[in-house]
């Protein structure tokens, strides 16, 4: 008998080869040892995705996971995590996302579902509490995002239905396809969309109406609304409220930190076409929020006149103002719209889109690639028709160039060759979100020490982004400042990113928003999260305890990626970072080099120097002596020593 | 006319040597401020905090609350760039020079 509360209590596991359903028991030491979310999915890789399946193989897993705070009363409540081995890069993903679903999932009664194998047609998982069926998708099967959720409604006769949908995109095997969960929320990153194409999954569908007990009522209460008091009282709490995160646009912009023409700068001349300013004047129509959320970042735009008249969406986030916007040379909002829509539609991820679409606009510049490499289209900067038209062939996979991109950067580089490489910025696969190192050194040294490839949202080091010393002294106290709280400082920055890499795989583990209070607005910490999980649950928890379980579930990543070969090696950022200078803002004239940071990074996680792999002490005193005997027995191991 | 801070009590001539600058407001700051931007005459010799002071004596309430507290001093959260260079808060006396651009942001961070 699984003995804790705020979890559903079981999970269930869908075979589409098999096209059968089961219901199975949470397990009490996967709660204890994981806590669920990103710790589940990550566990289960560990147990049953091998260094031999091919991420498009039905082998492959695809985990829609919770954890027990989804759902209840602390603040932004709404996250769900989906995890499998990644067709882009190759080696352990995951994906995030907010809205509705993960709630919901948990009404229903599961706090997870696990799929594997392939259908032979179109399917889509219907999930009604305890009912739950596998049922045909033809008639879904090439529908965008929006019309398939529509439709799925429309059968249900029930418009609080809450889905997970892929667009063509996925369905057509683009490499870096995301997954949109109601409402328009995207688990974009890595290419699980791909992962649930290749499984003829269309959708996920779902709808319940049960409960979720807490341990300790009273007790959670009164955390719970703490926590929200806190947050409201927060000083940046209303900027942030504000705009969303459109409104760190202008910001990033004056430290530098904006990639600009593919990252060959950090600043945009026409950043006030861009930021949340412009955003706001040209298209905002009213604020909207995820699953008891305070906060309420999201908004609902609407273009009202011009060429994309009526382009209404919601979730234009930062990171895709620059993909679409600086990173290619576009200051046309209404493009960057029309962008990030195609993109929901289609079911891609805006920045690994946009950074394909940077890429080859760079080899164009550098006279690598002509008009007949890219199948008639001059890929001049800044060109809307340009930018538009390369998101509909990647997506449909039309030509052989779009084809080529939708494949990633990467790949794309080692095909194309001729120095292209120089030009394709990511991380083991992963493309580089606007997040330039150069101009943070945190951040530099999160994008490759990110289990995922290239990422900012792992360790999220947003402590030190804007110079502002209250929340590393609150988080850290006074004897890590003046560096901490400072962009261009190395000092301390390997703890930062370490101890944010462990948290943020707690947050993504208990269910809660990254960008609610614990890492954006740092106001919601260790001690919170412990508080409220051992209200909630009933299982013990500290601090000490809480901090294990996060070692645990990054190093357990790491084992993975281990198996998966890689090593120290993989661990860099593009040339560009450390050999040109950015030119822009409070970063002019600086570079970054990682490998002190790094050093210093292996050590805190007692990480082998040489081979960047987790010691046999550091996995026996995370109680992870299988993962000893899995790197002990693999074939890098006797090469690497 | 003579420009006065009231955080100060300073008083100055536009006779005597003066700077012209322009502040730009981002986020909650642009939206009390009512505008993008403006520019600011100030004796030349001024640094960054006198600069926020005569802000102040020109700024609607709203405004001045988004960057003094009510103790009189900058509210730590304001983040500050003098000609894309983030100036901390240890850093206001730096002198300022004509021509000069100061931005002004709340600290959001994010990504």
């Amino acid at each position: 008998m699984f003995p804790y509360k705020a979890y559903a209590g079981k999970w269930l596991h869908v075979d589409l080869t098999a096209r059968r359903v089961e219901s199975h028991p949470y397990d009490q030491s996967m709660a204890e040892q994981y806590l669920g979310g990103n710790g589940f999915g990550a566990r289960l890789l560990w147990e049953h995705v091998g260094p031999e399946v091919d991420a498009l193989a039905p082998e492959n897993l695809l985990v829609f996971s919770t954890g027990p705070l989804c759902g209840t009363l602390v603040p932004n409540p709404g996250r769900m995590e989906v995890i499998a081995k990644s067709p882009l890069t190759g080696i352990y993903g995951d994906a995030n996302a907010g809205g509705f679903l993960g709630p919901e999932l948990k009404f229903a009664g599961w706090d997870a579902v696990v799929v594997t194998g392939r259908s032979d047609g179109p399917v889509y998982l219907a999930i009604r509490d305890e009912e739950v069926e596998i049922r045909d998708a033809d008639a879904l099967w090439g529908l965008t995002t929006s019309e398939t959720e529509d439709t799925i409604r429309q059968l249900w006769r029930d418009t609080n239905v809450k889905t997970a949908v892929i667009g063509p995109a996925a369905e057509n095997g683009v490499l870096f396809s995301g997954i949109q969960i109601t409402p328009q929320r995207s688990a974009a990153r890595c290419g699980l969309g791909t992962v649930m194409g290749s499984k003829r999954l269309k959708a996920v569908a779902v709808r319940g109406h049960g409960p979720i007990e807490v341990a300790d009522p009273a007790r959670f209460y009164e955390i719970s609304a703490d926590l929200h008091r806190r947050l409201r009282a927060n000083p940046i709490f209303e900027a942030v409220s504000a705009h969303g995160t459109p409104g760190i646009v202008s910001m990033m912009d004056a430290l530098g930190r904006f990639p600009t023409k593919n990252f060959q700068m950090g600043s945009f001349p026409g950043i006030d076409s861009l930021d949340a300013e412009a955003l706001e004047a040209r298209a905002f129509v009213r604020h909207l929020a995820c699953f008891g959320c305070p906060v309420a970042c999201d908004k609902l735009y609407t273009l009202p006149d011009g060429p994309f008249a009526g382009t209404s969406l919601r979730s234009v986030e930062y990171e895709t103002l620059n993909a679409m916007g600086a990173a290619v040379w576009n200051a046309d909002i209404d493009t960057v719209l029309e962008a990030n829509r195609l993109c929901d539609e289609l079911g891609m991820d805006t920045i690994s889109a946009g950074r394909a679409i940077s890429f080859g606009m760079e080899l164009w510049e550098q006279e690598i690639l002509n008009l007949d490499e890219t199948d008639g289209l001059p890929l001049r900067w800044g060109d809307r028709d340009v930018i538009l038209t390369l998101l509909e062939r990647m997506a449909r996979r039309e030509g052989d160039f779009a084809t080529l991109l939708s494949r990633g950067v990467r790949r794309a580089a080692e095909t194309i060759g001729r120095g292209a490489e120089d030009y394709a910025m990511h991380v083991k696969g992963m493309a580089i979100a606007a997040q330039d190192g150069r101009a943070q050194k945190s951040m530099g040294l999160a994008h490759v020490t990110s289990n995922r490839g290239a990422d900012h949202l792992k360790a999220f080091p947003t402590i030190d982004e804007t110079g502002y010393p209250d929340e590393a002294r609150r988080r850290y106290g006074e004897a890590y400042l003046p560096e901490m709280a400072q962009p261009l400082a190395t000092k301390h920055k390997p703890f930062l990113v370490k101890d944010g890499e462990d948290f943020g795989a707690v947050v993504d583990s208990v269910g809660v928003c990254k960008s609610g209070g614990t890492f954006v607005l740092a106001e919601i910490y260790w001690e919170d999260v412990a508080a409220a999980v051992e209200a909630a649950t009933g299982m013990a928890m500290s601090v000490e305890r809480l901090k294990q379980i996060g070692e645990r579930i990054y190093n357990l990543q790491r084992c993975y990626n281990a198996l998966h070969g890689i090593t120290r090696a993989d661990d860099r950022l593009p040339r560009r970072f450390s050999e040109e200078r950015s030119p822009s803002g409070n970063a002019e004239g600086e570079t970054i080099h990682v490998e002190a940071m790094l050093d210093e990074y292996y050590a805190l996680r007692g990480w082998d120097q040489e081979t960047g792999w987790p010691t046999r002490a550091k996995l026996r005193e995370l109680e992870l002596d299988e993962a000893v005997d899995a790197l002990d027995l693999s074939p890098d191991r006797q090469s690497l020593e | 006319m003579p420009s006065t801070s009231p955080r100060t009590g300073s008083r100055w001539s536009e006779d005597e040597v003066s700077i012209d600058i322009t502040v730009r407001y981002h986020n909650l700051l642009r939206r009390a401020a009512g505008t993008g931007a403006q520019e600011l005459s100030l004796p030349k010799g001024s640094s960054v905090a006198d600069a926020l002071d005569a802000l102040a004596a020109v700024s609607s309430s709203a405004l001045v609350g988004l960057l003094y507290g009510a103790d009189g001093s900058v509210v730590p959260y304001l983040v500050l760039f003098r000609n894309q260079r983030l100036v901390t808060h240890d850093q206001f006396g730096m002198e300022l020079d004509d021509g000069d651009e100061l931005q002004l942001f709340p600290a959001v961070s994010g990504g």
